[in-house]
């Protein structure tokens, strides 16, 4: 360790600039805590929407949005969906979510048998459970 | 390179590899992404603050400008840059391993961030604080920043395993003699340490009971204290009585103390 090292008077330029920008990042990183701290309220509010459906090896999957415009987040989202015929439910299959923080969406791929795209069905997606955290 | 530019980057080299080696852990642990999102934002808030505050003692009173006339400004200087490191190493690694979507979900990258940065911006200080001495003795040898160091220290180790669900499961399977133990097993590591830096030339018995009060029994309280601070920022203790509550601390306990001895060792 060089004397140098020691007996630095002050900061350089080059430590005050890096200074600076932490201090920048450290603010805007507060802000949004504070946003959050502020406007999250409330239990989870889970909204669920189709996207697309694709042919797979698998079968027909349904892929789902699920958002979160609620307050708290939700753990152990339960996903569901069914495939009725004229009020009949010819196929279901379901699905789990770790969890989705407020202001925030996850997207999952429910899998059928059955095309949902074929005439004269109804593809329906519902949330059956969470956990507030 | 000039001598300033030579020191800037040492420092931030040497901020950027203490960040690492004291948050890696917690970088990989699945726990925390989980809990940055779901975390009660006025304690995730304060947790980030008090993170700040930890930093700027560290840097006012352990930092690399020890000894030097008395600066603030280069004491917030240092602290921005302890923080700026241990900001960019948990984004950085954090992105890396694609637990973080900088673009698509910033608030929760900001969430994941500010949990991840108390142990790097603290492994962060540490680091720096070595870069201003040599191997022959701490920067500060006073009894409060002994104290200080101690927090320090148990902070560092605890946020490691504090967010883990193992700390619930052990406590859950302990039983009260378990908790004796425990106990008692971290006031001896405790005391081994202590004993170990004070008296490295060589020690009476008398000695070994004069430590025991002010920095053997008070630096477990502090862990303890650490702990217990920790566990419930994190909700570990939302709707838990006080009995669970009490051996969750004292497991947390373990490495807080662990980490209060040692890091008198370590500056």
């Amino acid at each position: 360790m060089s004397d140098n090292d020691h007996h630095s008077p002050s900061s350089s330029p080059g430590e005050r600039a890096v200074g600076v920008l932490g201090a920048l990042v450290v603010c805007a990183m507060l802000t949004v805590l504070v946003h959050q701290a502020v406007t999250w309220h409330g239990p989870p509010r889970l909204t669920t929407q189709i996207t697309q459906v694709q042919r797979t090896d698998a079968g027909y999957a349904a892929s789902v949005v699920v958002e979160n415009t609620g307050g708290r987040t939700a753990e152990g989202v339960h996903v569901t969906g069914e495939i009725t015929r004229e009020n009949t439910v010819v196929d279901t299959a379901s699905t789990t979510i770790g969890y989705v923080p407020p202001d925030s969406h996850r997207e999952v791929a429910l899998v059928f048998t059955t095309d949902p795209e074929r005439p004269n069905v109804d593809l329906r997606v519902g949330i059956a459970g969470f956990t507030p955290m | 390179m000039n001598a300033d530019t030579s020191r800037l980057v040492k420092g931030l080299g040497r901020a950027f590899g203490g960040a690492l080696l004291f948050a890696l852990p917690l970088f990989m642990t699945m726990e925390i992404w989980r809990l940055a999102a779901g975390m009660d934002r006025w304690r995730l808030l304060l947790l980030y603050l008090l993170t700040i505050v930890l930093a700027f003692t560290m840097e006012r009173h352990l930092g690399l400008r020890q000894g030097e006339p008395d600066s603030p400004l280069a004491s917030v200087v240092d602290t921005a840059i302890a923080l700026t490191a241990g900001i960019a190493a948990a984004a950085v690694v954090l992105s890396i391993f694609a637990v973080l979507e900088p673009v698509a979900a910033w608030g929760e990258a900001v969430a994941v961030v500010a949990l991840a940065a108390l142990p790097a911006t603290i492994g962060a200080s540490f680091a720096r604080s070595q870069l201003g001495l040599d191997s022959t003795g701490r920067a500060s040898e006073g009894y409060r920043q002994e104290l200080f160091l101690m927090t320090a220290g148990a902070t560092v180790f605890a946020a490691n395993v504090a967010p883990t669900e193992e700390v619930v499961l052990l406590a859950g399977a302990m039983e009260p003699g378990h908790a004796l133990g425990l106990i008692a097993l971290e006031l001896v590591v405790m005391h081994a340490f202590v004993y170990a830096v004070e008296f490295k030339g060589g020690a009476t018995s008398h000695d070994f009971a004069r430590v025991l009060l002010p920095y053997t029994v008070v630096g477990y309280v502090i862990a303890c204290a650490v702990s217990a601070y920790l566990l419930w920022s994190f909700g570990r203790f939302d709707g838990t009585a006080l009995g669970p509550a009490l051996i969750e601390t004292l497991v947390l306990a373990l490495p807080a103390t662990i980490g209060a001895a040692a890091a008198r060792l370590i500056v």
